[in-house]
């Protein structure tokens, strides 16, 4: 199975002289894996995913990634001015796809997430639940095999949370895509990802497989152990 | 093996005028609206012209009608339209570039804040030698309520530049929206409600300066009211000088009901039409 992204030795800093805000960092994420990089704020894990994202580069080391990926933000970071249907077709508008392709893509990923009754409403009138789902339908419609996500529950209510990592892990399976998420909820990563890589002050610390079947539940004593492991890393 | 290229679309009426956009496929709809908007603004444009080639003065302030006070309304309506367009046109670029990047900001804030802080009337008798030296009067008032609107539109469209969130700058680039296409797509929707609150701004400046502007001959050296240019400026300051009372209150209350008209028809609609382009 090949790597679509590999980290080698990658330092980040923001500042002349340099304060290295992610250093020695190697990371090799396999094609169709759900990763994800857990942290305490500030640890560096959005500038990591930034880099893959091409927002920021690297101040030394190498990065191997897709020319362009789909992304999914904590904010949604929906165009208030287009609706549901144009933000989604936009994206992939971007991509010089041809327009009856731009119009194939809308369609199928709006009816991934749900929402394809909805694509002449603006963002303001859905919920949040319903905006991250446009936001995910948007980073699909670019057409890359690989799929960022900037805490993208973190602003959600529990129940929202639940419903959408079911229809996340739908949509992975359905895509296969390689999805890298990032978060600061423990169990979150453990209900969804594959691996779950650690983040403190900057350094990947350790990568914890998560060898559950999945749907996975918080009941599971498994699951619990799993939590616990990832917490004891980070303390 | 290479695929043989696709053969480009044949060209016909039809197909043009439904080209696809970034954002629409455009309709026969939008090719009439386009042709109609693009004959008023001939139609605008000659009858300003010619406005402007033969403008219109006082001469005697003791006959005034009621004709004259609608004449003042539509004179006054036109220069401060003229100045607005030209201040939005030459305030957006200018605030793009100012608010462009920190650094920029850093080194041309201050030249624009010195520039916004100097009082418009103080140069204006500069201005009016200068334009009446070429008999451009109307030049001279349209040109001082351009600037007493740009600045307002410059700073707030400023403001508005630096609350685009982060996420959508990043977004942006992600989706590899850049240069013409995020200028368009993303930026210029983004400080819509800013234009439109910098344009209330620039218009209330402008019905306080174009009481002034239209009352030339006090710049002119031995100048007589037939300098002045016709408006509900000149109007007033005149008419409160001769002593015509009448005048006076007919041409304040015609300033009021333009400043009305053009609050609940177009400033309020406009107010609430940019609400859909704030970011939550």
């Amino acid at each position: 199975m090949g790597s679509p992204i590999v980290f080698t030795d990658v330092k980040k800093s923001y500042e002349s002289p340099p304060v290295f805000v992610v250093h020695d960092f190697s990371l090799s994420v396999n094609q169709g894996e759900f990763f994800c990089l857990v942290g305490a704020s500030g640890c560096g894990k959005s500038t990591v995913l930034k880099m893959i994202a091409g927002i920021e580069t690297p101040s030394t080391g190498t990065i191997a990634k897709p020319d362009h990926v789909g992304m999914v933000f904590q904010s949604n970071a929906l165009l208030p001015w287009l609706t549901v249907e144009a933000n989604v077709a936009f994206a992939a508008r971007m991509q010089k796809f041809e327009e009856p392709k731009v119009k194939q893509l809308t369609a199928k990923y709006l009816k991934m997430v749900h929402l394809d009754a909805f694509g002449g409403k603006y963002p303001r009138e859905l919920s949040g639940g319903m905006r991250q789902r446009v936001g995910i339908a948007r980073a699909l419609a670019v057409e890359s095999e690989v799929l960022l996500m900037d805490e993208p529950f973190s602003a959600l209510d529990p129940m929202i949370c639940e419903e959408l990592y079911a229809d996340l892990l739908e949509i992975w399976g359905l895509t296969k895509k390689t999805i890298v998420m990032i978060s600061h909820h423990y169990e979150e990563a453990v209900t969804l990802a594959d691996r779950v890589g650690i983040m403190k002050d900057g350094e990947l610390k350790q990568i914890v497989p998560i060898d559950l079947p999945r749907p996975r539940s918080e009941d599971d004593p498994a699951f619990t152990q799993q939590v616990k492991k990832i917490r004891t890393c980070l303390v | 093996m290479k695929a043989p290229a696709k053969p480009a679309a044949r060209f016909t009426v039809r197909r043009y005028l439904r080209r696809p956009h970034l954002l629409y496929e455009t309709t026969l709809a939008h090719h009439l609206v386009s042709v109609a908007v693009a004959i008023v603004l001939c139609v605008v444009i000659v009858v300003l012209g010619v406005h402007f080639a033969n403008p219109k003065n006082i001469f005697d302030i003791n006959k005034i009608s009621f004709r004259d006070v609608l004449t003042a309304s539509a004179n006054t309506f036109y220069r401060m339209l003229l100045a607005y367009l030209l201040a939005v046109v030459a305030a957006i670029p200018l605030a793009m570039v100012i608010g462009i990047s920190a650094k920029v900001q850093r080194l041309l804030l201050p030249i624009a804040d010195i520039l916004q802080s100097v009082p418009v009337l103080a140069f204006f008798p500069v201005v009016v030698v200068f334009f009446t030296a070429y008999h451009a009067f109307e030049l001279a008032a349209v040109f001082v309520i351009f600037v007493s609107m740009l600045w307002n539109i410059v700073f707030t469209v400023i403001g508005g530049l630096q609350t685009i969130p982060d996420d959508i700058k990043s977004a942006a680039i992600v989706f590899n929206v850049t240069g013409l296409e995020k200028f368009w797509y993303i930026t210029l929707p983004a400080v819509v409600p800013f234009v439109v609150t910098g344009s209330l701004l620039a218009w209330a400046q402008g019905w306080t300066v174009v009481i002034v502007a239209e009352v030339l001959h006090t710049y002119i050296p031995h100048g007589t009211l037939s300098q002045d240019l016709l408006g509900l400026g000149s109007l007033m300051v005149d008419s409160n000088a001769g002593g015509q009372t009448s005048v006076f209150v007919a041409t304040l209350v015609a300033m009021i009901l333009l400043v009305t008209v053009m609050n609940l028809a177009v400033w309020q609609p406009l107010l609430r039409f940019s609400q859909r382009f704030r970011f939550d």
